[in-house]
């Protein structure tokens, strides 16, 4: 089911009401609501798929309790090792077995070898990557200690396929979303309220200026080879927005969703576009799977201790991987690469933490210095989305490659052809200026409450609507990160 | 939880009001000057005018119902040299579901001895909000019309219903635009001077709708309970269906049909308005063809 359906239109208030005037005397009925909630969710895409959630629910239930009731650390960590052989193996064979297959087939072939394996026609279960790392943080958690394993089916079961972030993420923790099922949840007027509003600007993202960029982004990467350089660069920069706008919207609704049903979860973007350095977009980009990283990667791999090899080496896996997250494409792993080559400098000096706090925190204009280091810093991701978004390496190589000729100085003139109309420009910078204001936030209306006055605030709201229903890209599209 | 509620209640209402507020104060600018989800003015088609005459019609032989190869392709002062009076009640990309409403509107009014049902293949395959949008401009609004565009789920559609409900409340009128090389000539028909340059289109498959096949049904139904005789008709146009076979199965299934692409032969270069629309000489020659079988038509069924 996706969030910008009629279908979730109707599915949100009807378990909302089923949640809270039905269900709300009995912790154990709600968390069976949420569960069941889920896998109509969930199912209302392919309900063949419900299954292998079933089965990992299953599997890292039993292997959480297998830990906890076993003392020998050989055992326990040989369950843990099943946990992550037999969840990894399914992501494998989902999202990696073509990928393998075909460049196992390519390697032989470059060597004079031609063997006989035959790809296979996959689909992908939307958001396996997403509830994989959530399952497999809870076993890695009671293996660490971390965490108490549950003895409730029910919690665990909720606690895996909880629908708001369940195929987008944010990739929450064992240790933050399960223990909330714990808990007799109370009715807050101001976390639902604030709930409806990161859910209205998460939409607004979603439907309005992510949607309308890829219509332009879309055309002009499917066309590069026909447009020059400066309206491909055009491209680039729609898409830089579209993704962001695509993927931090779905993440506002999530949250916002969940607020509905008195969870909090983990933020997963913060303004990462206003960052003045490529360390700092880490910090405010996909939050969740970047801690993710850290915590059960890159730190067991040594983290930034030890010598400067160690930290180049660990550098490069935990972008690398990063990138391979994303999608069994080498463009993804260039991609995640490129990143690794743009942070590493930070680290190596010691310049990684310079920027912790929010731009401009005292004022309302950034500075020049940090109006040139966001732009920087912008420039350096949009180069690097072209290859997140190329449908090859050489597609990516020829699209910068032609950026980087002498046609970047032409006028976009094609722009006239696919009809970029001021109004998306209009829509983009109204956003951005939003955005800025509201960056102080966990989201940008987080703060509207300054606007003393109800009818305004009801009014700024009534405006949001009013530009979702007069430039709501109507086609139905999915949220881009659905497929990883 | 109560307080949340009715503060919800009210934030809609508030919200469905500065919506409609909106929609006075800048539909038309966002309409005319960006591509934003509101449409109601008609790029083409006459409708208004048509739906005018209508209403005046007292005696009708032959009634064309269907979308605007309908009212491009049939011309009623050959017909009248045939001594047949007829009317077009062809609208802009009419599907089944549109003419069901234009059916329901007209058919007791007019009371025609014949129909001539124009079935473009393509119109089974689309969603009717480009039909709807037209009617919703051209047509007076009752509850079939609105309770047709609530059934679309198309936002555009209801955007251009709340103008259209403001237009009514503010007393405007619509604009309509027409191209100056067509012409409304009286019984419907829209006459197209000339000969545009095209691009070809490619074949493509026939994939009709189910709402669209269920909808093309029952207007069979609703006419045959009254007793009309109909015909079902191809205009021609410039490609074709890959599976032409599984068209023409289904169609003369449902009635006697005569496909033009195959029954006559038109050079593309000179009868044609775009690729699939017939221009004036195009629609001339269709006109002659088709008299005669209207004429023996009328004499068979006792008229």
């Amino acid at each position: 089911m996706l969030f910008n359906s009629l279908d979730f239109a109707i599915f949100l208030p009807v378990v909302f009401i089923l949640y809270w005037f039905v269900f709300n005397r009995n912790l154990k009925h709600q968390n069976l609501l949420v569960a069941v909630s889920s896998y109509v969710f969930y199912g209302w895409w392919d309900y063949r798929f419900l299954s292998l959630i079933i089965f990992s629910t299953i599997l890292d239930y039993w292997i959480g309790r297998g830990i906890v009731h076993t003392s020998l650390p050989k055992q326990k960590k040989i369950l843990l090792w099943i946990s992550i052989i037999i969840n990894l193996g399914f992501l494998g064979i989902f999202k990696y077995y073509n990928f393998f297959i075909d460049n196992f087939r390519s390697a032989f072939s470059f060597l004079g070898y031609e063997i006989n394996t035959n790809s296979l026609n996959i689909i992908l279960p939307v958001g396996i990557s997403f509830y994989t790392f959530q399952t497999l943080s809870y076993s890695i958690d009671v293996y660490k200690g971390n965490l108490k394993p549950t003895n409730d089916f029910i919690k665990f079961a909720a606690f895996v396929s909880f629908f708001p972030q369940l195929v987008a993420g944010p990739i929450e923790r064992a240790t933050n979303l399960l223990p909330q099922f714990y808990k007799r949840r109370r009715f807050s007027y101001e976390n639902s309220v604030n709930g409806l509003r990161q859910i209205l600007w998460g939409l607004f993202k979603k439907v309005v200026i992510a949607d309308n960029c890829a219509v332009y982004a879309n055309y002009i990467f499917e066309n590069s080879l026909e447009l020059p350089g400066s309206t491909l660069f055009i491209g680039a920069l729609l898409f830089t927005i579209q993704i962001y706008c695509d993927f931090s919207g779905y993440s506002d609704i999530a949250i916002g969703t969940s607020r509905l049903f008195g969870f909090n979860l983990m933020k997963n973007f913060a303004f990462p576009y206003f960052s003045r350095d490529i360390a700092e977009f880490w910090r405010r980009w996909h939050i969740s799977l970047s801690t993710w990283f850290r915590d059960y990667l890159y730190i067991p791999l040594g983290g930034s201790k030890g010598g400067v090899l160690i930290k180049i080496r660990n550098t490069f896996i935990i972008f690398i991987v990063s990138g391979f997250w994303h999608g069994a494409n080498w463009t993804f792993i260039v991609w995640g690469t490129l990143n690794a080559i743009y942070f590493l400098p930070l680290l190596l000096s010691n310049k990684n933490r310079n920027n912790l706090g929010i731009v401009a925190e005292n004022n309302n204009m950034p500075s020049l210095k940090e109006l040139f280091q966001m732009l920087g810093t912008f420039l350096l991701t949009i180069f690097a989305w072209i290859f997140f978004r190329a449908e090859s390496l050489n597609h990516a190589i020829s699209y910068i490659g032609e950026i980087l000729s002498w046609s970047l100085f032409n006028p976009p003139s094609s722009l006239d052809v696919i009809g970029l109309k001021k109004i998306l420009i209009f829509l983009i910078v109204l956003f951005f200026m939003i955005e800025w204001f509201g960056r102080k936030g966990d989201y940008a209306l987080d703060n509207i409450i300054f606007l003393k006055s109800k009818l305004v605030r009801w009014g700024f709201y009534s405006f949001i609507v009013f530009l979702i229903g007069m430039f709501m890209y109507t086609e139905k599209t999915n949220f881009i990160y659905f497929q990883f | 939880m109560r307080s949340f509620l009715l503060n919800l209640l009210l934030f809609i209402v508030f919200v469905v009001i500065t919506y409609f507020i909106g929609i006075l104060m800048v539909g038309d600018i966002l309409m005319r000057r960006t591509n934003a989800n509101i449409m109601y003015e008609p790029e083409s088609g006459f409708n208004a005018i048509r739906f005018s005459e209508a209403n005046e019609i007292e005696e009708l032989d032959v009634l064309f119902i269907g979308s605007s190869h309908s009212y491009r392709s049939f011309d009623p002062r050959i017909l009248n040299q045939y001594k047949l009076r007829t009317f077009n009640l062809g609208t802009s990309s009419q599907t089944h579901v549109q003419t069901n409403y234009i059916l329901n509107e007209y058919l007791n009014e007019l009371n025609p001895k014949l129909i001539v049902y124009e079935v473009y293949p393509n119109t089974f395959m689309s969603d009717g909000v480009e039909s709807t949008l037209n009617l919703l401009s051209s047509h007076d609004m009752d509850f079939s019309l609105a309770k047709m565009s609530i059934a679309t789920g198309d936002l555009t559609v209801y955007n251009s219903f709340i103008n259209i409900i403001s237009y009514k409340i503010t007393g405007r009128k619509v604009k309509e635009n027409y191209p100056t090389e067509e012409k409304y000539i009286n019984g419907g028909y829209v006459e197209t001077v000339g000969i545009t340059n095209f691009s070809k289109v490619k074949d493509k498959y026939w994939k009709p709708r189910q709402e669209q096949l269920n909808a093309f049904e029952e207007n069979l139904e609703l006419i045959k309970a009254r007793n009309i005789p109909y015909i079902l008709v191809e205009a021609p146009y410039t490609y074709n269906y890959l599976n032409r076979d599984e068209i023409d199965k289904y169609l003369n299934d449902k009635g006697e049909f005569y496909n033009y692409n195959k029954l006559i032969k038109l050079d593309e270069n000179i009868y044609f308005k775009d690729y699939h629309h017939l221009n004036h000489a195009g629609a001339a020659i269709l006109t002659t063809t088709i008299a005669p079988v209207l004429v023996k038509k009328m004499t068979q069924t006792n008229y």
